[in-house]
């Protein structure tokens, strides 16, 4: 086993995920999506970590940490607009006229 | 190892295809909820117990569950879900081009064998607490923020 196993798998993930990002509507879809990008991340600092030292499975806790909180405070703002405009398509968002 | 790997490897791929391709918002989860076992396999397989854990703990125990709340709480929003064919191509496009980058630069670099390593839970904990004992704060301090904004943002607003 070498570490571009490893390295190629998180980028195939990655990019998976980049897509979702890109051609999703539905926001929880894009943040499912943005999870498995989380994830890929996580993977690659725990496979350099078994070259170097510990300080990479640190990061990826703090990856999964980080993870969560995004999850808990991008669900109740789309809850929020769930409710106050009756759909969470992401291209129905245009009160600022962006 | 390696037929773990590929097991792995392939159940990771499929159920992350599935999260992005599948229509129904609740299937979307629990293909998400395999793609987080088999991460959860492969950092065991990495040599780290902890984190492997961790991630079922947190991801599956809490991020899954909090998702499929969120589809219990409001039923029928979530089933307008058409995906534009512009959107999807250049999706196709942007996502070759950044591989096709990534594996350009992989391709110089040599193969390095995974050393056999392994990293205590004591040693994790020694490190948290002494050289990355701030950044530990600073990420239970933003956890509890975002923890009550969820709930401030969430909530029904009574006086009104």
């Amino acid at each position: 086993m070498s570490t571009t196993h490893y390295l190629v798998l998180s980028a195939i993930l990655f990019c998976i995920g980049l897509y979702g990002v890109i051609s999703r509507k539905n926001a929880v879809m894009v943040l499912l999506s943005i999870e498995v990008m989380l994830c890929s991340a996580g993977l690659n600092f725990a496979c350099f970590s078994t070259i170097h030292n510990p300080s990479g499975q640190i990061f990826a806790l703090f990856i999964i940490v980080v993870g969560a909180a995004e999850v808990a405070c991008g669900l109740a703002i789309f809850f929020l607009a769930a409710r106050l405009s009756e759909t969470i398509d992401l291209d129905k968002f245009n009160l600022l006229k962006g | 190892m390696e037929i773990a790997f590929y097991i792995l490897a392939g159940m990771a791929v499929t159920s992350a295809i599935l999260v992005v391709s599948l229509k129904n918002l609740v299937r979307a989860i629990l293909a998400l909820a395999s793609l987080f076992l088999s991460i959860a396999g492969l950092y065991i397989l990495l040599s780290a117990e902890f984190l492997g854990l961790v991630q079922i703990l947190v991801y599956i125990g809490g991020v899954i569950l909090l998702f499929l709340f969120l589809i219990m709480l409001t039923e029928n929003l979530f089933e307008k879900n058409k995906v534009n064919l512009f959107q999807r191509i250049t999706g196709v496009g942007l996502v070759l081009l950044l591989f096709s980058i990534i594996i350009s630069i992989f391709m110089k670099q040599p193969f390095q064998a995974i050393p056999k390593t392994d990293y205590s839970i004591q040693e994790l904990g020694k490190h948290l607490l002494t050289d990355y004992l701030v950044p530990f704060e600073v990420v239970s301090l933003l956890l509890l923020v975002a923890l009550i904004g969820a709930i401030v943002i969430a909530k029904k607003e009574e006086n009104k």
